[in-house]
C-alpha cells in the first residue's frame, strides 16, 4: 500500500509537470501575449525581457519561470488587478469554500437517505416521485434553476430583497440580511448535489440488493433491515465514497455558474473577469491551481478506493 | 397377452419426407428486442417525440415567423432598436395574459394620462413616492410614442416621436402614400442637412419602407429588437449542430483509439494509456480558454476544444470491451479461417462492443449541450455567427425583472430539450443494455 501511495504521488508530479508545461506553452504562443505582459514601458520592457528569459527556447522559459515562481515565492502579478495573484486566489478561495460547503455537508445525508429509501420501495410511488425529481434536476442546468428561483423569490413573491450575494460592506451593516443572500446559491448547489448522489445511491443499491448474496442473508435469519443496513448498504456505498471524498477537494475550485448567476466573489468569478481582461498572468495561475486541484483529487478518489476496497489495491501495479 | 408378429409392425410416415418445421414467429435479432423494449418505455417514447419536435423547430424555426428581418437589415438596425424589449403576443392567444403584448410600466402618472384612448392602460398599484404600476398594451404604446405622443409639460409633441428620414426612406414614404393611398406621414418637414426630421406613423413607415407585414413577436424581442422566437430556433441550431458533431468525431476517434490499443495491446497500448493519463489531466475549461483565445470564437474552434480530449473516455471504455473479447476462442477461430486483423476488429470483436457502448454513450450528447449551454451562459463561448441558448439566457437574466420572457423561452428551451434528451437516453439504455435483454421486471 505504502509503495502504491508513493508510486502514485510521484506520478502526480510527473503529469502535473508535463501539463502545466503545455498550458505554459500554449500561454506563450498566445499573440497578444508579449504586448501585454511585457507593457510599452521600455524600462520595465527590459527588466522583465531578462527575467522572464524572452527570446529563449520553450522549455527554458519554462524552467526560467519555475525558477522565479520559487524565489519570489508567488505566481506574478495580475495585469488588470495589479495585485499579487497569490493574495488574490488567497482572498477568494475561502469565499468559495464558504458557500460550497454547506451544500457539500448537508447534501450528503439527504441524497444518501433519498436514494437508499427509493431503492427499498423500488417501482411503488415514492420511487416514482424521487426518481422524477432527480431527472428533473439533473436536466435542467443550474443556471436555469438559479434565475428562475431568483425571479420567483426576488420579483414575485417578494421573499428576499436582493438576487445577488451581498458584499461584504453590506454584510457588516446587516448581518442576519448577508445571511440569507447566500440561502439561494446554497440552495441551488444543494439541490444539484443531492440529484446526483440519489441517482447513484439508487443505482448501486438496487444492484446490491438483487444480487444472491442478500437472498444468503434472508435465509440465514436475518431481518430485512438489518440484511439492508449492514450488508447492502455497505457494499452499495462502496463505489460512492470516493466520490464523495474526491468532491470535498473540489470545495476549493468553486462553481462559475453558481458564481456567475448570484455574483459571488469567489475563485470562478476571479477566473471569468480574467478571462474577459485577457489577464494572462492571472489566467496561468488560475489554469495551474484548477490542474493541481483536479489532479489531487484524481489521486483522493483513486487512493480512498484502495482504501475502502481492498480487493482494488490487491490488484494495484499488476498488468 | 396380445400376439406379436413383424406385420402389426409398420413404419409411420414412410413415404413422406420430414422436413424441419419452418418457424412461425419472426426471429428477434438484438437492434429489434431493443426496439421492442424501447417501445414498452412510454416516457422515452414521448421524450423522443419532443426531441424530434424540437430539432425539427430548430432546423425550420427560423423561417417560420420571418416577416421580420429589420435587425438583420443594415440599414433597419437603428430603426429595430426602437422595438426592443417588446413583449410576446401571440395573435389568437390574446385572451392569455402572458401572449397578449401587455408590459407592465412603472412611472408618475402624468407619464400615462397624456396617452390617447387607443392606448389600454390599466392601473395595478401605486407605490409610496406616487408612482404607478400599469399594465399598457405595449404594442400600441410604442406605436404612439414613435407617432404622437404628447409631452405633457410643453403640451407639444414629444422629442421621440420624430423621426430622422434619409432622402431614400423619405422618398419611398412618398412612393408608397401616392401608391396605397394610406397616410403615412403624419408631420412634413423640410429638408435639412440631407435628412427628413418628420413624424411618420411608425407601424407604417416600417410596412412600406421595410417591408415589415405586421410588428408581432410570438416570444418578445430582444434588447436589440431582434425577434426572440427567430434567434432562439437559431441558436438552438448551432448548440445542436455542435453537440452532434461532437458526439460524432468524439465516438469516432474514440472507437478507433480504444479499438486499436485494446486489440495490440503491448507498447502501443502502453504509449496510448499514458498519453490518455496526462491529457485527461488537463481541464476542460483550460483547452477551451486558451483555444479561445488564441484562435477566436468560431463553431469550428469551439468543437475542436471539445473534441481535444472528449475522445479519452469513449477510448477507454471501448478498450475494455476489446480487451475481453479478444482472447476469446470465436476469435481465435476467425483468425484460424484467415480473417485479418482489420475484419476480425470491426466484424466479430466490435459488433459484442456495441450493445455496451451504446448502453454509456446515449447520455454523451446531452453532456456537451450541458457544457456548451454553460460555457456560452458564462460568456466564454460567444459565436460571431449566432446566439446560443444560453448566451439569450444570459442576456435575459440582465433584464429579467421587466422582461421574464426574454429568460423564460430559452430557460424552457433547454430544460425541455435536456429533459427529453436524458429521458431518451435512459429509455435507450435500458433497451440496449446487454444485461437486461431478456429479463422481464
Amino acid at each position: 500500500m505504502k509503495n502504491y501511495v508513493l508510486k502514485r504521488i510521484a506520478l502526480i508530479f510527473i503529469t502535473a509537470a508535463i501539463i502545466i508545461f503545455l498550458e505554459f506553452t500554449f500561454m506563450k504562443m498566445l499573440p497578444q501575449y508579449h504586448q501585454a505582459v511585457l507593457g510599452v514601458d521600455p524600462e520595465t520592457f527590459d527588466m522583465l525581457y531578462e527575467r522572464e528569459g524572452y527570446g529563449r527556447p520553450i522549455i527554458e522559459q519554462f524552467f526560467i519561470w519555475i525558477r522565479n515562481m520559487i524565489q519570489d515565492g508567488g505566481l506574478g502579478r495580475s495585469l488588470k488587478l495589479k495585485r499579487d495573484i497569490v493574495l488574490i486566489m488567497a482572498e477568494r478561495i475561502p469565499v468559495s469554500m464558504r458557500l460550497n460547503i454547506f451544500p457539500y455537508v448537508f447534501s450528503l445525508p439527504v441524497g444518501i437517505a433519498l436514494g437508499i429509501w427509493a431503492a427499498l420501495k423500488k417501482n411503488k410511488v415514492i420511487d416514482h416521485v424521487i426518481s422524477i425529481g432527480v431527472i428533473i434536476f439533473i436536466s435542467v442546468p443550474s443556471f436555469v434553476v438559479g434565475t428562475m428561483l431568483q425571479y420567483y423569490m426576488v420579483y414575485i413573491w417578494r421573499i428576499f430583497d436582493t438576487p445577488f450575494v451581498l458584499a461584504d460592506v453590506d454584510f457588516a451593516a446587516d448581518f442576519w440580511r448577508g445571511i440569507t443572500s447566500y440561502l439561494m446559491p446554497m440552495f441551488v448547489m444543494f439541490l444539484g448535489e443531492v440529484s446526483g448522489l440519489t441517482r447513484v445511491t439508487r443505482a448501486e443499491l438496487t444492484e446490491v440488493l438483487t444480487s444472491d448474496f442478500m437472498l444468503l442473508c434472508r435465509t440465514k435469519g436475518l431481518t430485512k433491515r438489518q440484511a439492508t443496513l449492514r450488508h447492502a448498504l455497505r457494499n452499495g456505498l462502496v463505489p460512492i465514497a470516493p466520490a464523495i471524498i474526491g468532491g470535498f477537494i473540489s470545495i476549493l475550485s468553486g462553481s462559475l455558474i453558481i458564481e456567475q448567476v448570484f455574483r459571488v466573489p469567489g475563485i470562478g468569478g476571479v477566473y471569468l473577469e480574467a478571462f474577459n481582461n485577457y489577464d494572462y498572468p492571472l489566467i496561468m495561475g488560475l489554469l495551474m491551481f484548477y490542474t493541481v486541484i483536479g489532479l489531487f483529487a484524481t489521486l483522493i478518489i483513486d487512493l480512498s478506493y484502495g482504501v475502502i476496497d481492498p480487493r482494488i489495491r490487491m490488484g494495484a501495479g499488476k498488468r | 397377452m396380445a400376439e406379436l408378429n413383424k406385420e402389426k409392425f409398420v413404419l409411420v410416415q414412410q413415404d413422406t419426407i420430414l422436413y424441419d418445421e419452418r418457424i412461425k414467429t419472426k426471429s428477434i435479432g438484438y437492434y429489434k428486442d431493443a426496439w421492442l423494449r424501447f417501445k414498452k418505455n412510454k416516457a422515452s417514447v414521448f421524450a423522443a417525440i419532443i426531441l424530434i419536435f424540437l430539432i425539427l423547430m430548430s432546423v425550420i424555426g427560423p423561417w417560420i415567423n420571418s416577416g421580420y428581418e429589420l435587425a438583420d437589415n443594415t440599414s433597419g438596425i437603428k430603426w429595430a432598436t426602437r422595438l426592443k424589449d417588446m413583449p410576446p403576443k401571440v395573435e389568437g392567444l390574446d385572451w392569455l395574459p402572458f401572449f397578449s403584448g401587455d408590459k407592465e410600466l412603472t412611472g408618475y402618472p402624468q407619464n400615462f394620462s397624456n396617452l390617447p384612448d387607443s392606448v389600454n392602460v390599466r392601473i395595478k398599484s401605486v407605490n409610496n413616492i406616487g408612482q404607478l404600476t400599469v399594465v399598457v398594451d405595449y404594442y400600441e404604446y410604442t406605436r404612439v410614442r414613435y407617432s404622437a405622443l404628447i409631452d405633457p409639460e410643453t403640451q407639444l409633441f414629444d422629442p421621440e416621436c420624430y423621426t430622422t428620414l434619409s432622402i431614400a426612406e423619405y422618398e419611398a414614404v412618398k412612393a408608397a402614400e401616392a401608391e396605397y393611398g394610406v397616410t403615412i406621414l403624419l408631420e412634413d418637414a423640410p429638408l435639412l442637412a440631407g435628412s427628413y426630421r418628420v413624424r411618420v406613423d411608425y407601424y407604417l413607415f416600417l410596412q412600406y419602407v421595410y417591408d415589415v407585414e405586421e410588428v408581432v413577436f410570438w416570444f418578445g424581442s430582444d434588447g436589440q429588437g431582434r425577434d426572440l422566437f427567430t434567434i432562439l430556433w437559431e441558436g438552438a441550431r448551432i448548440s445542436l449542430m455542435i453537440a452532434f458533431s461532437v458526439a460524432l468525431i468524439n465516438i469516432i476517434i474514440g472507437i478507433i483509439v480504444g479499438a486499436i490499443s485494446g486489440y495490440f495491446g503491448g507498447t502501443v497500448d502502453l504509449v496510448i494509456e499514458r498519453l490518455s493519463e496526462v491529457l485527461s489531466g488537463l481541464p476542460f475549461l483550460a483547452i477551451l480558454t486558451l483555444l479561445i483565445l488564441r484562435f477566436g470564437n468560431s463553431i469550428w474552434i469551439i468543437i475542436m476544444a471539445f473534441t481535444m480530449t472528449g475522445w479519452l473516455g469513449i477510448s477507454a471504455l471501448t478498450r475494455t470491451q476489446f480487451y475481453r473479447y479478444k482472447r476469446r476462442e470465436y476469435v481465435l477461430a476467425a483468425r484460424t479461417l484467415g480473417a485479418n486483423d482489420i475484419r476480425i476488429m470491426s466484424r466479430h470483436i466490435f459488433p459484442n462492443a456495441v450493445g455496451t457502448l451504446i448502453t454509456s454513450l446515449v447520455l454523451y450528447i446531452p453532456r456537451i449541450i450541458f457544457s456548451e449551454s454553460t460555457y456560452s451562459f458564462l460568456g466564454i463561448i460567444n459565436y460571431a455567427e449566432a446566439t446560443s441558448v444560453g448566451m439569450l439566457l444570459s442576456n435575459g437574466q440582465a433584464v429579467m425583472k421587466e422582461s421574464f420572457y426574454q429568460v423564460l423561452f430559452p430557460a424552457l428551451f433547454i430544460s425541455f430539450l435536456m429533459l427529453s434528451f436524458n429521458l431518451f437516453g435512459n429509455g435507450l439504455r435500458d433497451a440496449f443494455n446487454p444485461s437486461l435483454r431478456g429479463v422481464e421486471e
